[in-house]
């Protein structure tokens, strides 16, 4: 086993560059997501992590060694894909057993192998069926299976659970989790779902553009995102955002007429132009005194309530647990804990930390 | 719908097993059927000259489809691969194809000739042959010959038909076959071959049972000649008809030909159901 | 509404019917595209036939010679709708007579006396006239004056005997790979070239009595000359997927120093525009043996025949009768010569031609015909066949004559 490390990588197609050098480091035994909207360039990053893409320039390693020219076949990783990319004419058995079947494992071998990992998966009845005749969540754990067969240093997922419904999604979200938890192999999986990522990573790699916006823990992102991007990105509903400038003393910032305390840190100046977030969960209806809000429209999950309205032209959204008290079109007051604003530099987009 | 179809199809075979039990001559003023048993069959039968042509037949069959298929494949593999021109060069695969059979058969006699053809030239250019030869007058090359312009005219369907298979297997299966161990002869093996099995075998039936009734081409580029070492099995339906003006008799060939043909596809059936079990 | 619909249908009858009046009797006419008359020659003559008769249109349609044959069968067997004219080869009319595929025309032929014997033997069966003959041909031996000339021969072969020794000194001396070309494919072609040397031998397909005489005498030797030819390189090997074709082709480039081939290639071998030996040739009937017949020529005529299922007869014969018109044929007579004996005095068709011309008057009386047998096509694809195994070798020409006899025998 081994962590993977990723040094100043960049891809290019012809000419046009897409990955503008990323540096990460995957530790071993590490479950790091990668995530970030359609086409930043994180299953690219998968790939190259594969071997199935060239590096462009800067290195990939796994464990002490350098893989930028060493064959996919070589690397000792597993995949799983998103469309699962089971051989349709070979057997749940052979597809688990192929790779060891090439790498001239003797049959016993193979079959005391497949057994042991279908087992463990629950698929040992399916074992002499073709994909064609498996569910999606069937096939699914077939790919997982024919990945931990291989007992690989690295499994690489890509997607995988894009495929399936939600009810399945989760169920096997869960499954994956607890897998890993009883094979703490190195683990890097794709996907452009942040509830996923929250769930599964031990850290998280949100990506945008062909750039890392921020590595941390699922926490860590949630408490302190380091710039818009991930703030927005990560949590639902979205954080919300509102324009303002921070008070002269810059214990405060100015919200249209109200003026909300806040902890800006040292270096923050005098009337700079801030974008204020706060989490929907962090806003809470008070009597008066409140900023005033608008209701437009509530929507009632059971869990909670989901009240979206209007500050001043802004649109922003409030959760509330159980039951909200406030109705469509109504005006109200509302607060947010200081403790819980995100205070972003409006120019650059960073965060005021 | 269904009598449609019996009736365009069924009418004319009854017509002809009727036909290859009687006696008849093809047309004229008195064109009456005598009843005479199996007859006409043992004639075809007794018939050494038209076993020699089913043996020819199969021959040309068998080399034919083969060759299309190892060269339609080759063909669909070099195309699905990303070059410059691809779009051009696959274009250019209708052309065979688009041909009727006879403009390409005439096209292969003047490529073939003797005296001037293209053929000759190039085998002499790089010096294969010092002089020029005859290819369809020789008596079994004539046959290899055909067998040549016959493929080039065939192959490509088998080639589209593969290529589009190709574009049906998906980029994942060999990503995963690459990273499981699979060198470029492991994922052919297992990814290509088993994604273009089932459409190149229905090719490939469809090709045996054309290539079995083959006429055309030999009609115009050879006429069965030299010595009759090209006449296949169909030129005995003709002649016995057209010909000889005998309609009995020629159904009787013509029965035995659909026959042959019956078998060729049995016999393939039986290895597609083979190939489909693990 | 019901009324006006009513007037209208008639209207619509009325106007059909005057249409088919005025429409024109058309005739579905076949011929064939290789040597003779070209299908030009023959769309023209057609054209001014239609001027001259109104009233009367022709569709035309041209096979190559070897589908001629069942082109037409087919077309009988197809029951109505077919041809109402077709050109028909010397040794049909048996078939055709017998199977009765077309009229007798007997009745409506023009006199006998001023059209050459050999002409009428074309269409002729059982006393009667089933085609009103067109095409006069016979093969001549053609030969290159210039590579005679380099080789130090100042007249073309008298004999089969000077042939063989002409061409060995010109192959000798390298001025032809191989002097003869033959148009001696798996094809009817084959049969012409065999049945003219069969003359040339003395040599016969059938004795008096009906039996066999091709495997002995001049029709054995007839093969054993071709092969032989062969053996020695003197005739060109890949004659033997030639037709005439091709033979023009080789003459005309000017590889071969002797051909034998239809009247056609004289025009078409003098044509600068499609002949390198254009003015550099010679033709005189073929030559023969003195133990057999001193000259030798195949009667390669072909008439027009009116088909028995043909419901326009009368307007078929006038179209026939204006094909094979004197004046008709002496107007294209470059291409094929008349059938009319007064033709070749008139200077009009003599000019240009006369070395044509004087090498036909020895032929066309000497012109031998191929046996005259219902089965006829079945005998010459077994013909063929045995002739192309003893040329290429596969047997010997007494076995492949004796092989023929054997599968031949009892065919009517």
């Amino acid at each position: 086993m081994s962590g993977v490390t990723i040094n100043n990588v960049k891809k290019a197609y012809g000419g046009f560059e897409i990955l503008h050098g990323i540096d990460a480091e995957i530790q071993d035994g590490e479950f790091v997501v990668l995530v970030g909207p359609s086409g930043c360039g994180k299953s690219t990053l998968l790939r190259m992590i594969a071997g199935l893409e060239g590096v462009t320039s800067g290195t990939i390693a796994i464990g002490d060694r350098v893989v930028n020219e060493v064959h996919a076949k070589d690397r000792d990783i597993a995949m799983v894909f998103q469309n699962y990319a089971l051989y349709p004419h070979m057997t749940v058995e052979q597809n688990m057993g192929f790779s060891l079947k090439l790498a001239g494992r003797k049959a016993p071998a193979i079959r005391t192998s497949v057994e042991q990992v279908a087992g463990f998966l629950g698929l040992s009845p399916l074992l002499r069926r073709y994909p064609r005749q498996l569910s999606g969540g069937q096939r699914q754990r077939v790919a997982m299976g024919r990945a931990l067969v291989r007992n690989p240093k690295v499994f690489l997922f890509d997607e995988p659970l894009s495929n399936l419904d939600a009810k399945l999604r989760v169920q096997m979200r869960s499954e994956i989790k607890s897998l890993h938890r009883q094979f703490p192999t190195t683990a890097v999986y794709v996907t452009h779902d942040q509830v996923e990522a929250m769930t599964l990573a031990d850290r998280i790699i949100v990506m945008c553009g062909g750039r890392i916006e921020q590595v941390g823990t699922p926490g860590e992102l949630y408490e302190q995102p380091a710039n818009l991007f991930v703030a927005g990105f990560i949590g639902s509903p979205a954080m919300n955002f509102l324009p303002g400038e921070l008070a002269d003393d810059v214990t405060s910032v100015l919200l249209g007429e109200q003026r909300v305390s806040v902890k800006a840190p040292g270096h923050a100046k005098p009337r700079q132009r801030v974008t204020v977030g706060f989490r929907p969960e962090h806003v809470r209806f008070c009597d008066s005194g409140g900023i005033h809000f608008k209701v437009a429209d509530v929507e009632f999950t059971g869990a909670n309530s989901y009240v979206t309205g209007h500050i001043g032209r802004e649109q922003i959204c409030a959760s509330i647990g159980g039951r909200a008290h406030v109705k469509a079109g109504q005006s109200a007051s509302i607060a947010i804990d200081p403790a819980s604003i995100h205070l972003f530099d409006t120019t650059t987009g960073k965060a005021l930390a | 719908m269904f009598i449609i179809v019996l009736g365009v199809t069924g009418y004319p075979l009854l017509q002809t097993i009727w036909l290859s039990f009687h006696s008849r001559p093809l047309a004229g003023h008195d064109v009456q059927a005598d009843w005479v048993g199996l007859a006409n069959f043992k004639t075809v039968l007794e018939n050494a000259a038209f076993r020699a042509a089913v043996a020819r037949t199969l021959y040309f069959t068998i080399v034919s489809v083969l060759a299309e298929a190892m060269i339609g494949v080759m063909v669909a593999l070099l195309l699905d691969q990303e070059f410059r021109g691809r779009a051009f060069v696959r274009a250019l695969l209708v052309l065979p194809l688009a041909m009727p059979t006879v403009v390409s058969a005439m096209m292969w006699r003047l490529i073939y000739n003797p005296e001037y053809g293209a053929f000759n030239a190039l085998l002499l250019q790089i010096g294969l042959i010092d002089d020029y030869r005859s290819w369809l007058g020789a008596p079994g090359l004539a046959m290899n010959m055909v067998i040549i312009a016959e493929v080039w005219k065939n192959f490509s369907i088998v080639a589209i038909i593969v290529l589009a298979a190709l574009q049906t297997i998906p980029r994942e299966l060999y990503e995963a076959a690459t990273i499981d161990g699979a060198g470029p002869w492991a994922r052919f093996r297992n990814v290509t071959w088993p994604g273009i099995l089932a459409p190149l075998s229905v090719a490939l039936v469809l090709r045996t049972i054309e290539a079995f009734k083959v006429f055309d081409i030999f009609y115009v580029m050879t006429r069965g000649g030299p010595a009759n070492t090209t006449k296949t099995a169909t030129f005995f339906v003709y002649d016995e008809s057209f010909a000889f003006l005998r309609a009995g008799s020629a159904s009787s060939y013509a029965l035995v030909v659909v026959a042959i043909s019956m078998v060729l596809i049995a016999i393939y059936v039986r290895l597609l159901r083979r190939q489909d079990q693990p | 509404m019901k009324r006006i619909l009513g007037a209208l249908s008639i209207a619509a009858v009325m106007a059909a019917s005057t249409v088919v009046q005025a429409q024109d009797i058309v005739l579905q006419a076949l011929f064939m595209k290789q040597t003779a008359y070209s299908d030009k020659d023959v769309r023209d003559m057609t054209n001014d036939f239609e001027a001259a008769h109104p009233g009367i249109k022709v569709n035309l349609e041209f096979v190559p010679y070897e589908a001629l044959h069942n082109k037409i069968v087919a077309s009988i067997s197809a029951g109505s709708g077919g041809y109402d004219v077709a050109l028909v080869d010397t040794i049909w009319p048996a078939e055709f007579a017998t199977n009765q595929f077309v009229d007798d025309l007997t009745s409506l032929v023009p006199p006998r006396d001023p059209i050459f014997g050999g002409a009428w033997k074309t269409g002729e069966y059982d006393g009667k006239i089933w085609a009103m003959p067109w095409i006069l041909d016979t093969k001549y031996l053609f030969y290159n004056k210039d590579i005679l000339a380099k080789a130090g021969f100042d007249h073309p072969p008298a004999t089969l005997d000077e042939l063989t020794q002409q061409a060995k000194v010109i192959k000798d001396k390298g001025l032809a790979d191989y002097p003869i070309v033959w148009s001696w494919g798996q094809a009817e072609a084959l049969v012409c070239d065999y049945a003219l040397l069969v003359q040339a031998f003395g040599g016969q397909f059938y004795d008096e009595s009906g039996e066999p005489a091709f495997t002995k005498g001049g029709a054995l030797k007839a093969l054993q000359f071709m092969v032989g030819s062969i053996k020695d390189g003197i005739s060109n090997p890949r004659s033997t997927e030639f037709l005439e074709e091709e033979v023009r082709n080789t003459f005309s480039s000017g590889r071969a120093a002797f051909a034998l081939n239809w009247t056609y290639m004289w025009p078409l071998a003098n044509d600068p525009k499609q002949s390198e030996v254009a003015g550099k040739i010679g033709i005189v009937p073929a030559p023969g043996t003195p133990e057999g017949s001193p000259q030798a020529a195949i009667n390669g005529s072909m008439g027009l025949s009116i088909m028995r299922n043909s419901d326009k007869k009368d307007a078929a014969w006038q179209y026939i009768k204006y094909l094979t018109s004197q004046e008709t044929q002496d107007k294209y007579a470059s291409m094929s010569l008349p059938i009319w004996k007064s033709s070749y005095a008139d200077p009009k068709v003599v000019k240009g031609q006369e070395e044509l011309i004087k090498a036909a008057e020895t032929s066309v009386a000497i012109m031998y015909n191929r046996p005259t047998k219902v089965q006829y096509q079945e005998i010459s694809t077994l013909l063929q066949q045995q002739i192309q195994s003893a040329l290429l070798g596969l047997q010997s020409p007494e076995q492949a004559m004796k092989d023929l006899a054997s599968q031949t025998s009892g065919m009517k």
